[in-house]
This record gives C-alpha cells, structure tokens and sequence, in this order.
C-alpha cells in the first residue's frame, strides 16, 4: 500500500498517482469480479451476449491462462450465430448441472461439493462463507435460491469488497481500504482460491463452447493475479 | 464491463441470530465421525472419478442418418410436423432466421417447450440437417477468429464478424420428408376403421365449415352417437387419428387441411344423417 501522508514533497505528485492508479486498479478488479460472477450466476442472454461481444479482451495480459481465456471468449464471440443463446444455455446445463447422480457428473459450483469428503452441498463452506459475507453487513437475496457458497456468490463478494476498497482509497480512509484488501486476501485463500481451480478443472472436462471453456482459464488466471496482487499489497502494507 | 451487484442485499443486517436450518440435521453418525479425528480433509474433482465417456457411457450409435432420423421423428410424435416442415422447408439452405420464423409460425398455435433451435439441433444430431455457409461448406469448418486491434499501444482482442449460417436438410432428411405420405396413412385409418367412417366424415365436415370447430361442439356431434357407444370411445379419439393422418390441424379451432378435404372425397359415399344442433337453433 502507498504511503500517502507524511511524503516529501517532491513525492507527492507520485504519490497522488499511485493513489489514482491504485484506486483504478481496485475498480477493474471489481469489473473483472463482476463480469466473472456474472458468467457463473445464470445463463448468458441475449443482453449479455451483446454485452459480451461489444467487449475488447486484453491480448496479452502476462498471464497465459487469462489470455487463453479472453482468446477463447474472443473466438466465441467471433462465432456467434442465430441460436447460440441454446447453445450456451445447454452448456451451462451440461457444465455446472450435469444429469448424473454419482456427484462427479459436472463441475458443481458450489465450494461445499469440492470441500466436503462426499461431495455434498450446503457443508461447512457454506456456512463459514455465510458468516463471513454477514460479518460484511451482506446477505443474500430472496431471489437467489442456491447456497451462498456457489461461486458466483463468491466471486460477488470480492466484486463488491474491491469496489468498497476504490471508494475507500477514493475518500482518503487508508485503514478502511487496507483492513478491506485483507479481507479479500484472506476470502480468497480461505476459500476462492483453495477449490475454485478444481472446479474449473472440470470444468474443462465437461464445457462444449469456447465461452464456458475461456472462463475456466479466465477464472484460473485472473484468480492467480488477483492472490499475487494482494498478497504482495497486504504483506508491502504490513511492512 | 462493469456489472451491477444483484444478489446481494447492501443493507447492514441487525440480527444475525438466525437458526441455522443444518444445526440438528446433522445425524449422531456424522457428528461421531467428526469428533473421531479420521476426517479426510481430501476431496476430489470429477478427474478423479471414471471418466463417464468410458466407463458407464452408452454404447456408440451404429444407427444410419436415416435411422436416426425415423427414429427421431417417431419418438417426438406431437412434433412431427414441425420437424418434417423443417426439412421440407431446408431442402433449400435456408438462413436460420428463417428457419427459426417458420417454426414459430408452425408452433404458434401448437406451443411447445421445445424452441425452433432445440429441434433444429435434434435434426442435426441425427443427420437430417446440416449447418452450412452460403458456398455450401460446411460451417463447422469455417471459423472466424477475433480481430486484434490495438488502443494506446495496446493489443486487444475484438469479436469479428460471424460467417452467416444457413440450414441445409441432408439426404437422409429429404428422404424422411419423402416417405411421409399422410394422405396413404389416411386413407389406412379409413380402411381399417372403416366402422366409424360416419363419425370421421362428420368430424371432417363440421371442421371443413368456416372458421372450423371447436372440441366442445365435435363431442356434441359424436359422444350421443350409438357407434360410440360400445365400445366406449369420445370425439378426442378420433380427432387424434385425424390430426396425425394430417387432416386436422388446430389454429385456435379444429380446421379440416387439404388432406382432411381429401379424406372427405373419399367418404363421399358414406351415409351420415347428422344434423347440426347449432345450425337448427340458427334456424329457429
């Protein structure tokens, strides 16, 4: 975390810099958790696919799982067609929902089913991820009918901590911003990270389209960066 | 590519002393196997388990196109006649908006949970059809790839133009369209119903009548009728028979095709004394 008081003088324009990109940095993480959760929530539809194919992927990020991911979007988009709305709908049917009752038919997005020694929903995961959403004055609406540990949730959670963090930093409250980051830090080694890439491992296995098979490497990747970037900003702060 | 936060609620909660639904669901079983320390923290993904592709999956489809597509459409009998339409429709390529027009026109009065896009996959899946560009390739072969464009120094990724897709019925297809002769499988169902030409002949006529019929009037016309008597058979029965031979079709009201104008041609000699009720009462 830059240091913003007490600076030199001839530091301090740098200073506001770093403040400015870091603030914009934290809205970015929020749009890229936003655009994630999104994709796992609920199937595209034909807003979103418009949404989508008006977006400009980065080509080369640093990351070969994310640009494997944004090239596999990119190349979706590329190749959109009448019916695709089906097609992705039955994919996302086929990827996260499956037709088998042996708990290995799909890649279940909940944390519970890849956390839990027999693979069931609604287990520990959830409820610690429960306590902590509310431990964030959070909690889920009545629309949403799925446990709060399916990723999407997750994914929101960090959507919204980020952007919470932009707006700290925005009003000059560093220690809301930090005690935030390492909020985000922590969630996502507890829990995002720790069974997020086994899913999207199968995810792999069982996704047709392109879309459902970039966002698994997007997923990989971008989560990858996220823990490196906030790993190195928590631990610079606690310095 | 920013998205709107939909499921969470931001207001501060006060009370978080919820009971919690799992508290006591969880059986002496479970707890005994908790406190005993032989918890697996191990967990699997699904590459772990057989893959279901060899170990319990079905065996492979040995079944020609033809078949496939008989078999398709003797399965999916309510729908017979959209997915013969498609194929009739495709046998020249036909852009899938198109296709997608004519089965929503086909289905407008007929609803189904399966969209033109969910039939058309099913004809493809089974050989009947086949998606093509406008030089007739194949477009499973034709990818379009994203167009890279670079903004301040930096290279993106954007969506290029999609390859326009046409629906092409294959030989398999236009052989499933020539062998559905629904005149012949009326003409059968006369032959060997031939008992109950009257009440067909009646059901045919009335739905011939401007603006058709409606099930309610049909069952007034044939439920009181002695040949229906023993045994024991409704309206519903016969208008099924018709409407699969395609003599009927529902838009809104029973209405007699140009098959079912046909079927009446060849009851032309059946007696039936038939008097409509409604046509009485107009009188009086």
């Amino acid at each position: 975390m830059a240091e913003t008081t007490h600076a030199p003088e001839g530091a301090q324009a740098a200073d506001e810099a770093t403040l400015s990109d870091l603030i914009k940095l934290n809205e970015q993480r929020a749009a890229t958790y936003g655009l994630l959760s999104r994709l796992y929530r609920v199937e595209v539809d034909e807003e979103f696919l418009q949404e989508l194919r008006g977006m400009r992927f980065p080509a080369s990020t640093g990351n070969k799982n994310v640009d494997e991911g944004y090239r596999l979007m990119a190349k979706f988009m590329s190749n959109v067609w009448e019916n695709s709305l089906t097609d992705l709908a039955v994919d996302y049917v086929r990827t996260f929902i499956g037709h088998g009752v042996d708990a290995f038919s799909a890649a279940y997005p909940f944390e519970s089913v890849y956390t839990s020694e027999k693979r069931l929903l609604m287990q520990e995961a959830r409820d610690e991820v429960l306590a902590i959403y509310r431990s964030a004055g959070l909690d889920k609406q009545d629309s949403w009918k799925e446990g709060e540990d399916h990723i999407a949730l997750e994914l929101e959670f960090e959507q919204i901590l980020a952007k919470r963090t932009a707006d700290a930093l925005a009003a000059g409250d560093e220690d809301e911003a930090v005690a935030l980051l390492t909020t985000q830090r922590n969630f996502l080694e507890d829990h995002l990270a720790a069974w997020a890439p086994m899913m999207t491992s199968d995810m792999k296995r069982f996704a047709k389209t392109d879309l459902y098979q970039g966002l698994a490497f997007l997923t990989d990747g971008f989560l990858e960066t996220d823990r490196a970037f906030l790993k190195d900003v928590v631990a610079e702060d606690e310095d | 590519m920013t998205q709107e936060s939909t499921k969470f609620d931001l207001s501060l909660e006060s009370d978080y002393d919820e009971f919690d639904p799992l508290e006591d669901a969880e059986s002496e079983d479970d707890e005994q196997d908790a406190g005993s320390g032989e918890f697996s923290a191990a967990v699997a993904s699904a590459g772990d388990a057989p893959d279901p592709a060899t170990a319990t999956g079905p065996a492979p489809d040995t079944r020609t196109a033809e078949e496939r597509t008989d078999d398709l459409i003797a399965s999916m009998a309510p729908r017979r006649k959209v997915l013969l339409g498609i194929l009739a429709f495709c046998a020249e390529p036909r852009p899938v908006a198109e296709v997608n027009a004519l089965v929503d026109e086909m289905q407008q009065n007929n609803f189904s949970v399966y969209s033109a896009a969910n039939l058309c996959s099913l004809l493809e899946k089974a050989g009947a059809i086949e998606r093509i560009t406008a030089d007739g390739s194949p477009a499973d072969d034709v990818e379009a790839q994203p167009q890279v464009v670079v903004v301040d120094g930096v290279e993106y990724l954007e969506a290029g133009e999609p390859v326009e897709v046409f629906w092409s019925t294959t030989d398999a297809g236009a052989a499933a369209v020539e062998a559905d002769k629904p005149l012949e499988r009326l003409r059968a169902l006369l032959d060997e119903d031939a008992l109950y030409q009257p009440i067909y002949k009646r059901i045919l006529t009335l739905c011939a009548a401007e603006g058709g019929s409606n099930t309610k009037a049909l069952g007034e016309a044939v439920d009181d009728d002695p040949l229906v008597q023993k045994p024991r058979l409704y309206v519903a029965h016969f208008v099924d028979k018709l409407e699969k031979c395609d003599a009927l079709e529902w838009k809104k009201a029973w209405i007699t095709t140009e098959i079912g104008e046909a079927g009446l041609q060849m009851l032309a000699d059946v007696a039936d004394d038939f008097q409509p009720q409604t046509a009485a009462t107009d009188e009086e």
